[in-house]
């Protein structure tokens, strides 16, 4: 079998690799940094000034199929943010360049919610749904597998959260991170590990 | 079917808060990663155009340069642990009259006094006790403890491995685990601490710069 693409970042350094796009749907002065902590990986914080989105990705090279990919993250709400309940981290996959309001699949923890929630999205149609996990600072590793166009698992903490057969992504994907603070500054994302391959 | 690398380095179920961070540098390519690394000095860090060259690091004509993760004091990115945490480094240090190699783990940004344990690979100065030794060293206690290298090999290439146990670090070269390559001594940093590899002048100046290649590094939290 031909070598399929395969992505690792363990998001140890000073700052983010450069294949990261980092941008700013709204608001201005997102960044991904290396965190001064014991197994602390990089935060990405929503930005510097208010009302900040800040978004982090591929800058639209969707080199993941939407039938048959694996995510795997390391990854939390980082206990750096404000605290404030419009508070909000995203992990996942999208097929956009500086949004995840389409085609998408991914995981979210908001501040406002008392689980941890994921999202897949077929155009514009798609919603939030809740896991069992409680929302919390702490890091959780969260899995999503496309195991075909029709059907995605999702699991945190290595248990299985769902099977997911409606409101798929319609085109293939990359991955992203995203902090959101809705003029509640700052959302920050932690992240110690990133995995993307094709299956 | 395609495993992924998360299942193959953390055994089964290992949780989000108990995965342990990673660095892999494979100092390959047009340019040393500076989103990852600082480099500190009048020197250069500049990649080599030969083969197995890796990293080219060159101090000044008399001083030092060093590559960690700290952009400046105030930003200083400590993710590893002072009692649990490995250090693999292959390289080899060019010359062996007034060269000092150290590499592993600080607790300062390269300006200010901190804390660290190192491997210590030094060529011949004037009279210094630690000519033409590879050593572990550390100043958390003071701590020199050499290894049974014998001299002519000190600018070999060689894989070191340095690690920091919870009241104790071990240096390993070429995967010796006793006698001639091992070195053991009671000294950890003091806090968290970053990942560093420096060559430096010693006791004489070196036209051109000492310098040192770098193929690979590892680091991780145990």
């Amino acid at each position: 079998m031909a070598y399929k693409q395969h992505f690792i970042d363990w998001f140890s350094g000073k700052s983010g690799a450069s294949y990261w796009n980092i941008v700013n749907p709204s608001g201005s002065g997102a960044s991904l940094k290396g965190k001064d902590e014991v197994n602390g990986g990089m935060i990405m914080t929503s930005g510097t000034g208010s009302n900040n989105n800040g978004f982090c990705g591929f800058n639209g090279k969707n080199q993941f199929s939407r039938s048959g990919f694996v995510q795997i993250a390391v990854w939390r709400l980082d206990p750096s943010s404000s605290g404030h309940s419009f508070n909000q981290a995203q992990c996942g996959m999208a097929s956009q360049t500086n949004d995840n309001g389409q085609d998408c699949a991914h995981w979210m923890i908001r501040n406002s919610q008392t689980y941890i929630e994921y999202r897949t999205r077929s155009g514009g149609t798609g919603s939030f749904i809740s896991t069992t996990v409680a929302r919390d600072t702490n890091f959780h590793h969260t899995k999503m597998e496309a195991k075909s166009a029709s059907s995605y698992e999702f699991s945190v903490d290595h248990a299985l959260a769902a099977t997911v057969t409606s409101n798929l992504p319609q085109s293939d994907l990359s991955p992203f991170m995203k902090a959101d603070d809705s003029a509640q500054v700052p959302s920050v994302l932690g992240i110690k590990y990133m995995e993307c391959y094709n299956t | 079917m395609t495993k992924s690398i998360y299942d193959q380095i953390t055994a089964s179920g290992t949780s989000g808060t108990d995965f342990k961070q990673r660095m892999v540098e494979t100092f390959s390519g047009d340019a040393l990663d500076t989103d990852r690394w600082s480099s500190h000095g009048s020197g250069s860090a500049t990649m080599a155009d030969s083969v197995d060259g890796g990293l080219l690091l060159t101090s000044p004509t008399n001083g030092a340069q060093s590559i960690d993760f700290s952009p400046s004091d105030s930003g200083k990115i400590r993710p590893f642990s002072q009692t649990g945490a490995v250090m693999i480094v292959t390289s080899k240090m060019v010359q062996a009259q007034y060269t000092n190699q150290s590499n592993g783990f600080r607790t300062n940004y390269y300006t200010e006094a901190g804390k660290y344990v190192i491997m210590a690979i030094q060529g011949q100065t004037n009279g210094n006790s630690g000519d033409n030794k590879i050593q572990l060293k550390s100043n958390n206690p003071s701590t020199s403890v050499d290894t049974s290298i014998a001299s002519s090999a000190i600018h070999d290439l060689h894989n070191y491995k340095l690690e920091l146990l919870s009241s104790s670090s071990t240096l390993s070269v070429d995967g010796a685990l006793s006698s001639t390559g091992f070195a053991t001594g009671s000294c950890n940093p003091d806090t968290r601490c970053q990942p560093y590899l420096n060559i430096a002048t010693a006791e004489g100046t070196i036209s051109g710069g000492a310098k040192a290649n770098y193929t690979y590094c590892e680091v991780y939290n145990t």
